[in-house]
């Protein structure tokens, strides 16, 4: 997986917490659309210690969308063409 | 006690000196998860070529936890084949004991001369550890990872809980109670003791979720199988204390001590702090849900992921684009239908053309 150069950022962490999720519930969400990082690194990822791919990104923030949705809210997380 | 307190770090510096005498390695602030790996990295500089004596001051050291305990295993290792040694200058007591539990006091030398300067000493033990304690709580999640975390928690208790003899965690897993870490074989055989019989402190602890403690066990009448077999091994006193998992019993922390009535109340306030943080760590790790539960969502999330790569796979020969450009497409008809995207996905199988006959 070649990591692009997307600025890394701590919003994923606070949408995360703000969609109610642990860390171990989004990554079964992000498994099931088919993110191919593991726990470890989606959890890296979140906390802006490491910069995800821009496609890696976009499944991130459709499983935070999707889970947003469920709770009755809007889509929040920007994809990368947003 | 359920919230840990806000520690400041402290600054992480590394000095290296040449002076007369062997290389010298001097290491202020805490050696975690964070910063090990700065620590090792200089340390592989300083050992090569590989010196005869390399000293590691650790008098300025507040924390060193398990990755640091791994920075030492390698460098030990690296230094023996030429018959060198690694001195450790002033180690804390507690990382003498971790040494001692990790089987590290062999490979390494101790040079426990008052140092110069140095902090001033943990005026309790509780202070010492609750940095050890955030770390755990911070660890990321992931099977090995676990286990690895639940030794650690063996060996801190039996660190802060000066006579525990022994120390074991069990955990439900697969419907079964197993002891997933202990600090020494007849811990363990202990333990699978109880789980045999379906009779013991660390069943009930596990079962009822709540703490059981025998302090004179020949006095015990609760456990007629189990208490002469542990009475056989030596055992006095035994303190189980609950995991809670997602707030369900998981398992237990146990503590074994060959004193009588050794476990006292502020022993127990201290188990009940580990067994707060390692069941933060195993509710984060996913492992908040029943065992059926897990394997339902488990199940639910790989047929997702089978259905969503099968459509990614038709869009793909069909437009000729690349999987990531099939999911953009899934993805954005998702977000536009406000559907979810497994159902996109399901919607975009069903409209697969029947394979033609031959």
């Amino acid at each position: 997986m070649t990591e692009m150069t997307v600025p890394a950022s701590d919003d994923l962490d606070t949408s995360r917490q703000s969609a109610e999720l642990t860390h171990g519930e989004l990554f079964l969400r992000y498994f099931a659309l088919g993110g191919m990082s593991n726990a470890l690194r989606l959890e890296a990822i979140c906390y802006g210690a490491l910069a995800p791919s821009a496609h890696d990104r976009d499944v991130i923030a459709h499983t935070l969308n999707e889970r947003f949705t469920e709770l009755g809210r809007n889509h929040p997380v920007p994809y990368s063409e947003d | 006690m359920s919230v840990v307190p806000d520690f400041a770090a402290t600054a992480f510096t590394v000095a290296v000196t040449y002076a007369s005498g062997p290389p010298t390695v001097v290491v202020s602030g805490d050696v975690d998860l964070g910063t090990a790996g700065h620590l090792a990295a200089i340390m592989q500089t300083v050992t090569d070529p590989p010196p005869r004596r390399l000293v590691l001051d650790l008098a300025g050291v507040g924390f060193l936890g398990a990755a640091g305990l791994d920075v030492i295993d390698t460098v030990a290792a690296r230094l023996a084949p030429d018959g060198g040694r690694l001195v450790l200058r002033s180690p804390s007591r507690q990382l003498k004991r971790l040494l001692d539990i990790c089987a590290l006091t062999a490979e390494v030398d101790l040079d426990e001369e008052p140092a110069i300067t140095g902090p001033p000493s943990d005026s309790a033990v509780d202070a010492g550890l609750v940095p050890h304690l955030r770390q755990l709580a911070a660890i990321p999640a992931h099977d090995d990872v676990v286990d690895a975390a639940l030794r650690l928690v063996i060996a801190l208790a039996q660190v802060a809980i000066e006579r525990a003899d022994g120390v074991s965690v069990s955990l439900r897993r697969h419907g079964r109670l197993t002891t997933v870490a202990a600090s020494d074989q007849t811990i363990s055989a202990m333990d699978a003791d109880q789980y045999a019989t379906g009779e013991g402190p660390c069943v009930d602890a596990s079962t009822h979720g709540r703490l059981f403690h025998a302090d004179e066990l020949d006095q015990d009448t609760r456990w007629p199988q189990f208490t002469p077999k542990a009475r056989g091994l030596g055992i006095n006193a035994i303190l189980s204390s609950p995991l809670l998992v997602g707030g369900r019993p998981a398992g237990a922390l146990n503590m074994y001590s060959r004193t009588s009535q050794a476990f006292a109340q502020r022993d127990q306030e201290m188990a009940e702090t580990f067994t707060a943080q390692a069941s933060r760590l195993l509710t984060d790790a996913g492992a908040g849900l029943t065992d059926d539960a897990v394997s339902t969502q488990v199940d639910a999330s790989l047929r997702a992921r089978t259905d969503i790569a099968q459509a990614q796979g038709f869009l793909m020969n069909r437009e000729n684009c690349t999987a990531e450009e099939a999911f953009t497409v899934l993805r954005r008809l998702s977000v536009g239908t406000g559907r979810p995207l497994v159902q996109v996905a399901a919607h975009v199988i069903a409209e697969q053309p029947p394979r033609p006959r031959r």
